[in-house]
């Protein structure tokens, strides 16, 4: 066919065209895992480190400013102490704070005044209190405390005052809080100036931990890129630490050893084929030339023509029986499949061979159970049975018999043929599934695809076939069929 | 009888042709799908056959386009794929029959001529008779004669299919598919066991011989004395 010899010419370069795509792919910078990696990494930690200096600068400001609270209540018990050693005397109180104040520090300018309820100033100091007027009004419900100490912030100023409540009135110790302030201004900025270094930094320690755990990857999909690109059977290194690119390293040498058993089988195949099929031709074409060369009788003319006729056949049909394997291995189609009832197709395959059997003195021995039904293709299950079928014929001795059975597991049928012919020697059972293998054989066999054919088919259903044999007892061929072979994998 | 064949290789068409002709019907060619839908439309042809890998639109194709137009002869796919799936697309496209290449002339002649025969309206009958054979298809008996043959029930749809066209050369394939249905194809050949079988309760103990064997071909049902039988098998044989 034209057609069919088109479609394998134009495989060809269709695979170059496709080798040189993969080939020309590199993982573009911006978007390359590396990148995002580091960029996530930084963001995530810049996040954290904000959170973290936010708090901790909420920490220390409030440990700060607490100090000037310390600092006002120890005044402010003092005074408190000083009314009640002197309540009727303002001048000498007033010269016990005086002398309260003069041992302080004088940064904070502390400042001490006493009121009366009615709002007059009973003692004060030199020092200018930040303070114009007397203070607020003393909210009642607060009396019960003797301490009550509200911070106040002067208008413009950096100060704080507190005011405490005692017999004579209200007094209030103030003191200018610029040095606390500044001290957590201080410490604010040195946060602040920290947060793009340690954006910087994570940045840079992300980027450098990302290609350190990406770069073995590279490195696998170079070795994987070089590997494909030869035929060698090079694998890629595992390097045996178990982790998960130990893992990746594993899964891609199981790939890739697939790859290249499927591509020696079907090199094997090809190569098998097609030496298979020259032998048949040649002995044609020969005959044809020979015939040629000289004048015939025709007689001779149609002799030769229905001898090449019957070689032709016979090649045909070796084609057809290649031809039949090869689109097996292709797995079947998703949308061929039908509900196939096991016991009638093997009855119907037994009816087909039984005036054979008969003509051989063999006895097809079937019990035909109750349906057994699988999703398949009815036509290559019918070749699956009919090849093992006949197989087990054609080595049965005349007065023996051939036994089918089907047994229902709970999620597979398993039908059995079993013959007590001549046995396969245990050195080819394993070579009996071999694409044209073809052992010592009694009889003519053909071209050694019927049972490699009844693998695929079975395969292709999800399903097995074994063999256990012995010399001089016989064989037992059991396949094995998944009920549902819908989900079955194609030919690996 | 008019057959339209749609192929693209040329010297398939020529010989196709060739042998077509020389058994007495009249072949048009077309070589190309829309080539063949333009033929098909133009004149009636009593049966179409029909290639599936063709330049333009393939036979699925083109078939499908016939049947849309209200075109129904019958249509034979002579095709070289040989998946399952392909057959069973091309017979659910309302083909009549579906070829895999490389095929016999002699099958694909015997295939046009059951066809050519379904067409002209098919036996339903009840009983089918050749010679003094009945075949009574309701109560499955077979008599020759006044004396009752007992066959099995394959044997008995071997028959059965037989003298559905009797005078008819039928292929092995077409009994096997009739009878047992796709994937037994690669022993085609058993069949002649079964025919031997069935040719011993029919025929054995007769002067008139009713089933003969066409060699390289098939069979064919049809009232011959053995000197006859003999004859035209030592001509096919020749």
């Amino acid at each position: 066919m034209p057609a069919d010899s088109g479609a394998i010419a134009a495989g060809l370069p269709a695979r170059e065209a496709q080798r040189s795509e993969t080939q020309a792919f590199e993982p573009r910078g911006l978007l390359s895992i590396g990148t995002r990696l580091a960029l996530r990494y930084s963001i995530a930690t810049t996040a954290l480190i904000g959170l973290l200096t936010f708090h901790l600068y909420r920490q220390i400001e409030s440990y700060i400013l607490g100090g000037a609270e310390t600092e006002l209540l120890r005044h402010a018990a003092a005074v408190a102490e000083a009314i009640a050693r002197f309540p009727d005397d303002p001048r000498t109180l007033g010269a016990f704070l005086e002398m309260q104040i003069a041992g302080t520090r004088t940064d904070l300018r502390i400042a001490i005044d006493v009121w009366n309820d009615a709002g007059e100033r009973i003692v004060s100091r030199d020092v200018l209190s930040p303070f114009d007027g007397p203070p607020p009004a003393w909210t009642p419900q607060q009396v019960g405390d003797h301490w009550i100490y509200p911070i106040e912030r002067g208008a413009g100023h950096p100060t704080f005052a507190l005011l405490a409540r005692n017999e004579i009135g209200t007094t209030r110790v103030s003191l200018h809080g610029e040095s606390f302030l500044e001290s957590a201004a201080a410490i604010r900025n040195t946060f602040l100036l920290s947060i793009p270094l340690a954006i910087l930094a994570t940045g840079i320690a992300g980027s450098w931990l990302a290609r350190q755990s990406l770069r073995p990857i590279s490195e696998i999909a170079a070795t994987a890129r070089r590997i494909s690109a030869s035929p060698s059977s090079e694998s890629i290194p595992v390097r045996g630490s178990g982790d998960e690119l130990d893992l990746l390293a594993a899964t891609l040498n199981e790939m890739l050893d697939r790859v290249r058993s499927g591509m020696e089988r079907i090199r094997q195949f090809s190569a098998d084929a097609a030496h298979e099929l020259r032998t048949p031709l040649s002995v044609v074409r020969t005959r044809i030339e020979v015939t040629l060369e000289m004048e015939r009788s025709p007689e001779e003319y149609r002799r030769v023509l229905e001898e090449c006729l019957g070689d032709l056949t016979l090649l045909a049909e070796g084609v057809l029986s290649v031809l039949r394997l090869a689109s097996s291995e292709a797995g079947l189609a998703p949308g061929s499949l039908e509900r196939v009832d096991l016991a009638e197709l093997v009855a119907s395959v037994v009816e087909f061979f039984e005036p054979i059997a008969e003509e051989r003195e063999i006895e097809i021995r079937y019990q035909r159970p109750p349906p057994c039904e699988i999703a398949g293709e009815r036509v290559w299950l019918a070749r699956l049975f009919s090849n093992l079928v006949d197989n087990a014929l054609k080595y049965s001795d005349p007065g023996s018999s051939v036994r089918l059975e089907i047994q229902a597991g709970s999620d597979h049928f398993a039908v059995s043929i079993a013959d007590a012919g001549v046995g396969i020697p245990s050195e080819a059972q394993a070579r009996i599934f071999e694409r044209f293998y073809r052992g010592e054989t009694p009889r003519g066999a053909g071209l050694g695809i019927g049972l490699p054919l009844a693998q695929e088919i079975a395969r292709a259903h999800g399903g097995t076939i074994e063999v256990e044999s012995r010399l001089g007892r016989g064989s037992r061929f059991r396949v094995c069929l998944p009920r549902d072979a819908g989900a079955a994998p194609s030919a690996a | 009888m008019q057959i339209l064949y749609v192929e693209d290789n040329p010297t398939a068409c020529e010989y196709v042709r060739k042998g077509l002709a020389e058994r007495g019907f009249q072949v048009d060619i077309a070589t190309t799908g829309p080539a063949g839908l333009e033929k098909a439309q133009a004149h009636s042809y009593d049966l179409v056959v029909l290639d599936v890998m063709l330049p333009g639109f393939d036979g699925f194709v083109l078939l499908r386009r016939l049947r849309a137009l209200g075109l129904d002869m019958p249509v034979i796919f002579l095709s070289a794929r040989i998946e399952p799936r392909d057959r069973i697309t091309g017979l659910n496209l309302g083909a009549d029959d579906y070829l895999t290449k490389p095929f016999a002339f002699a099958e694909l002649v015997a295939r046009v001529r059951a066809i050519a025969r379904r067409a002209n309206g098919e036996p339903q009958a009840q009983r089918l008779v050749v010679g003094d054979l009945e075949l009574d298809c309701k109560r499955h008996r077979v008599t020759r004669g006044d004396r009752e043959i007992r066959l099995t029930p394959r044997e008995f749809e071997i028959l059965r299919y037989l003298m559905r066209c009797p005078g008819q050369v039928v292929s092995r394939n077409m009994i096997l598919e009739s009878v047992w249905g796709y994937g037994f194809e690669c022993y085609s050949n058993l069949i002649n066991v079964h025919i031997n079988h069935l040719r011993k309760k029919v025929d054995e103990d007769h002067a008139e011989k009713l089933i003969h064997t066409v060699r390289g071909v098939g069979f064919i049902m049809e009232v011959r004395t053995a000197s006859e039988s003999l004859d035209s098998e030592l001509l096919c044989a020749g």
